[in-house]
């Protein structure tokens, strides 16, 4: 069995995608939870979005762990030889999409909004917040991919960031409704904040995509 | 019996080794990502073996194929061929021992007015010259064979592919590196066996490190596939060339490789200077040994 510790064989390669598909799980489950802050927010119901933070909280701190212990793996490893660094990079992005998950749920947290304040942005803010769950889902299919083929991982980064623009414009639009929206000036910058820190989600979903282009240029070519 | 020609023959196989398994190693990291004792477990099989089984093959040059020498002559041939490559070594510059030791018996041929067999050293001059050219044609076809399997496989799948490659080229690399250039040694007097393969392995052991280091990044930033088919690509001419029983340079042939691939995929980030300067080096290790081992010769 020595000869696996030295690297000869083994799949070592195999775990590291497990734990990078653990990590983006993770952190594509905390970015989900988002919309359901906003609704419960809407709906008055404030000590259960509380607790949705809560569960962000321990999903980020989970995806910390990991992110750890893949950064940990790649650089004492003879794995993925090569492309360690970007794999470094990979799962420092999708260590951001749990942050920014946390942060921005973190800003709706801290003070309390009325729900009239949320409700005339909650359709959009949900539309919003679909299209970044959609690029955190895509870039998932993307690192599955690592383990499948490189025309997966290229159509899925594609997608990831076809979801990330329409996140983007969403986000114009709901800014600019915001700030025409008679609110107190507190409301309108934590609404603004979260905003900001939500769409990182999406941002930081498309950066590990660019990832996986430089991973899969330097691993065939 | 004297020592001097068994002293000769083990220091020159201990710098050998030293200063040629850097290239090796410089390819293996490349790849593997880092230095490990399998590589070294690895390199020393190659060189076992290779000396064993095929090392013969090389025994002639030196020992009547191009001239005869005596055994006073031949301990002046390893003394150029020690000193220069001793030089080349404490320089941290790869050296070919076959340039150094064609350049090594035929100084004293030259000086005290020895026939020697001008036809086989045309013969081996030109296979120097025709030696960049095969590496780098194979070095381009080995690398879209490669391109074109991987192409279908997955990334953490090609990432074991290489792995598990560069373990087995090493194998090879070193193996015909044996075979070529350590069984040059053998056509020397005072050589045997265990004078040439003890200290080849005390070199890769204890000084493979210093070449390397200046070698490896210096010629060109090629892509892991890039360094496996240049080093596949030099091994195999260089064993092509053992069959032959012509002496040529490992550094030379993967070099040509690397080089002809960095032409060829783009974009490429060559030192061309560099790279010229060891594709083109061996009339220079000639020369230089034609002129010490003539010097010490008329001394």
């Amino acid at each position: 069995m020595k000869i696996f510790r030295l690297g000869i064989s083994g799949n070592g390669e195999g775990v590291i995608l497990n734990q990078l598909l653990s990590h983006t799980e993770l952190a594509m489950k905390a970015s989900v939870r988002l919309k359901g802050i906003i609704e419960l927010i809407a709906s008055s119901r404030w000590d259960e979005a509380r607790k949705e933070y809560d569960i962000i909280d321990s999903l980020e701190s989970e995806a910390d762990e990991i992110h750890r212990d893949t950064v940990e793996k790649l650089s004492t490893g003879v794995f993925f030889a090569g492309l360690g660094g970007d794999l470094m990079n990979l799962a420092e992005k999708i260590d951001g999409i749990a942050d920014s998950a946390k942060d921005s749920a973190r800003t709706l947290i801290f003070r309390r909004l009325e729900p009239s304040e949320v409700i005339p942005l909650k359709d959009e803010l949900c539309t919003f917040l679909s299209s970044c769950e959609d690029a955190v889902s895509s870039l998932s299919e993307a690192v599955k991919g690592i383990g499948k083929s490189r025309e997966t991982v290229i159509s899925h980064v594609k997608e990831t960031e076809m979801h990330e623009e329409s996140a983007d414009e969403t986000k114009n639009r709901i800014l600019e409704r915001l700030y025409q929206i008679q609110m107190p000036v507190l409301s309108t910058i934590q609404l603004r904040d979260f905003i900001f820190q939500a769409d990182n989600v999406a941002d930081f979903a498309e950066d590990a995509g660019d990832i996986l282009y430089i991973l899969v240029a330097k691993g065939y070519y | 019996m004297s020592l001097l020609p068994l002293i000769l023959v083990g220091a020159t196989s201990f710098v050998f080794a030293a200063n040629n398994i850097g290239m090796i190693k410089t390819s293996f990291q490349s790849v593997t990502g880092r230095g490990q004792w399998i590589y070294l477990f690895i390199a020393i099989s190659g060189l076992v073996l290779g000396f064993i089984v095929e090392g013969y093959k090389l025994r002639g040059l030196a020992s009547g194929d191009v001239v005869s020498l005596n055994a006073y002559e031949a301990e002046i041939a390893m003394i150029t061929v020690l000193s220069v490559m001793s030089v080349f070594t404490f320089l941290r510059l790869p050296a070919s021992l076959s340039n150094v030791v064609l350049g090594a018996i035929l100084g004293p041929a030259m000086a005290l007015g020895i026939s020697y067999d001008a036809y086989r050293v045309l013969y081996v001059i030109a296979a120097w010259l025709f030696a960049p050219l095969t590496s780098g044609l194979l070095a381009i076809l080995l690398y879209s064979a490669y391109r074109r399997i991987v192409s279908r496989m997955a990334l953490t799948s090609v990432s074991i592919f290489n792995r598990v490659s560069a373990l087995a080229i090493t194998l090879l690399s070193s193996y015909t590196l044996s075979a070529n250039n350590l069984g040059l040694l053998l056509g020397f007097p005072g050589s045997g066996l265990l004078i040439i393969l003890i200290p080849a392995i005390l070199g890769v052991l204890l000084l493979s490190n210093t070449v390397v280091s200046t070698l490896g990044w210096r010629m060109a930033m090629l892509s892991q596939t890039g360094y496996l088919a240049a080093l596949v690509s030099g091994s195999f001419t260089l064993w092509l060339y053992t069959q032959f029983s012509i002496p040529a340079s490992l550094t030379q042939t993967v070099v040509s490789g690397m080089m002809a691939l960095s032409i060829y995929s783009r974009p490429s980030i060559v030192n061309y200077r560099t790279m010229f300067e060891l594709v083109g080096s061996w009339p220079f290790f000639l020369l230089v040994s034609i002129m010490v081992a003539y010097s010490i010769s008329l001394l």
